[in-house]
């Protein structure tokens, strides 16, 4: 072949290239978009002679067919904790170059792990804000299909569970997210003919046109003990439960497990046969007054009451009171 | 129709000319030279004995596959005819393969201006510009000298869909 490069028509100058805008083909991650028609024309000029004359030749094109690809994958980042209920978070990606919908399944018996999550609904982020909305985001039927996607663009998928009656504490679930292509799946290179954008065929990607991911919940509950004791001290020094003996109950609350307790409150009455001793209420050995105010204790004739509110952790309260034998 | 004929009578003059345009260009197509653009898709078999490239014809393709769009040509008249161009725009939907691109003379412009890959540039924002890639090229082309009286030749290029 005889190629030139000696001819060049027109004087080349960097500097001075106008400035032309071409209609930009959208570089999705998963290539050209399906149904896209790639159509090539040439022209050849020559000289005829003394005249100069040009000629183009046909146009031959070729259809670019539909991949089917889909990326799922969790957005919690780690186990997401559940008391009563809990959102996990799934993102499912078109990954192919087509408009495609996606059919979405959840698995909460997932075997080998530590609890079953009780299913409550699947939704996905219609409102597109990145989290769940109770009574806004489009609920989805489980195994229903998505939205139609488009390529590369994302759909936030979440899963609301409950914990189930007997679920030991600290105990991990696995929760499966899977998203299947509509138009098929299947291995790699499967074609769905005819059932592409735009009438191209349809061709299975090296996702298989399916795509799962796990979420994880931990179960977060607790525990309170609590242990009552007495001691005595007589007014001869001594130890005998005797009238006008002084009575010192200490109520020890310790908390149990890796979840919250909520809205603690420890009461006890005055027994029967005694007398509270007025200002003898103490929490951790900080006095409380006996007056309903701004400390979070309060003392009568009848009994005392200790707002402890939300309890976990390691912690622990020691609530103390004296009472007289009558 | 007859009725609508004698109704827009006053018109069939203006009609006759129009009628006389395919003649004039029926004449233009008496060209000495035919031009044939094809496409086919680069299969790449591997086996024991290496590599082996097919061109085979494709209707349809999936983004990655290799295309070789050909221009066939054939000088079917008397007389030599000279300064012969071959100018191919490359489909937007397509990167030149770096190979083709660095082997003919392209444009990265539209076909404003052309040369070797490795001379042009791409105007940027702020007076800088940088090295043309093969990813840039909009236009590609092959010049003849001379095609002689029957002479037919072939010029190709390799591109990936994007």
């Amino acid at each position: 072949m005889d190629k030139k490069f000696n001819h060049f028509r027109h004087v080349f100058m960097a500097s001075a290239l106008p400035a032309i805008a071409f209609a930009a083909t959208p570089a999705f991650a998963a290539g050209v978009q399906a149904g896209t028609s790639i159509e090539n024309t040439a022209t050849a000029t020559y000289t005829n002679g003394t005249s100069v004359e040009s000629v183009t030749s046909n146009t031959v094109s070729v259809v670019v067919d539909e991949i089917l690809d889909v990326a799922v994958a969790s957005l919690d980042g780690g186990n997401v904790s559940i008391t009563n209920q809990a959102v996990l978070t799934f993102q499912i990606t078109n990954s192919g170059n087509g408009n495609e919908s996606f059919n979405i399944d959840i698995d909460t018996a997932v075997p080998g792990d530590g609890f079953d999550p009780d299913f409550i609904l699947l939704a996905y982020d219609s409102n597109f804000n990145g989290m769940y909305d109770s009574g806004t985001d489009t609920v989805l039927t489980p195994g229903a299909s998505s939205p139609i996607m488009a390529p590369d663009e994302n759909l936030l998928v979440f899963a609301i569970t409950a914990l189930p009656l007997g679920t030991i504490d600290a105990a991990i679930a696995d929760v499966k997210l899977t998203a299947n292509a509509v138009t098929g799946s299947g291995s790699p290179g499967t074609l769905f003919s005819g059932q592409g954008d735009s009438g191209s065929d349809a061709v299975v990607g090296s996702s298989t046109a399916q795509d799962q991911d796990t979420g994880n919940l931990i179960a977060r509950l607790g525990s309170v003990d609590l242990i009552k004791s007495a001691t005595v001290s007589d007014p001869f020094g001594g130890n005998q439960s005797i009238p006008g003996a002084a009575v010192t109950y200490s109520l020890v609350a310790n908390f149990t497990g890796t979840g919250t307790v909520s809205a603690l409150t420890i009461a006890d009455n005055i027994p029967v046969g005694t007398t509270y001793q007025p200002g003898s209420l103490t929490l951790d050995g900080s006095n409380l007054t006996d007056s309903s105010d701004g400390d979070s204790g309060e003392a009568s004739a009848s009994g005392i009451e200790v707002i402890l509110g939300d309890f976990s952790g390691t912690n622990s309260y020691t609530i103390q009171f004296t009472v007289e034998i009558n | 129709m007859f009725r609508l004929k004698s109704f827009y009578g006053a018109l069939a003059g203006f009609a006759l000319v129009i009628s006389a345009q395919p003649a004039v260009a029926l004449a233009q197509d008496a060209k000495p030279v035919q031009i044939e653009s094809k496409v086919f898709l680069v299969q790449t078999n591997e086996s024991e004995q290496g590599k082996t490239e097919n061109l085979v014809p494709a209707t349809s393709v999936v983004p990655g596959d290799t295309l070789a769009f050909t221009t066939s040509f054939k000088n079917s008249g008397a007389e030599a005819v000279t300064d012969f161009v071959i100018v191919n725009p490359v489909p937007e939907s397509v990167t030149l393969s770096p190979k083709s691109a660095a082997e003919n003379e392209v444009s990265v412009d539209g076909g404003n201006s052309w040369g070797s890959l490795s001379a042009l540039t791409i105007a940027a924002d702020d007076d800088f510009s940088r090295p043309a890639t093969a990813e840039d090229v909009t236009h590609i082309r092959w010049t003849f000298s001379t095609i002689p009286a029957g002479g037919t030749e072939e010029a190709a290029y390799f591109a990936a869909v994007k």
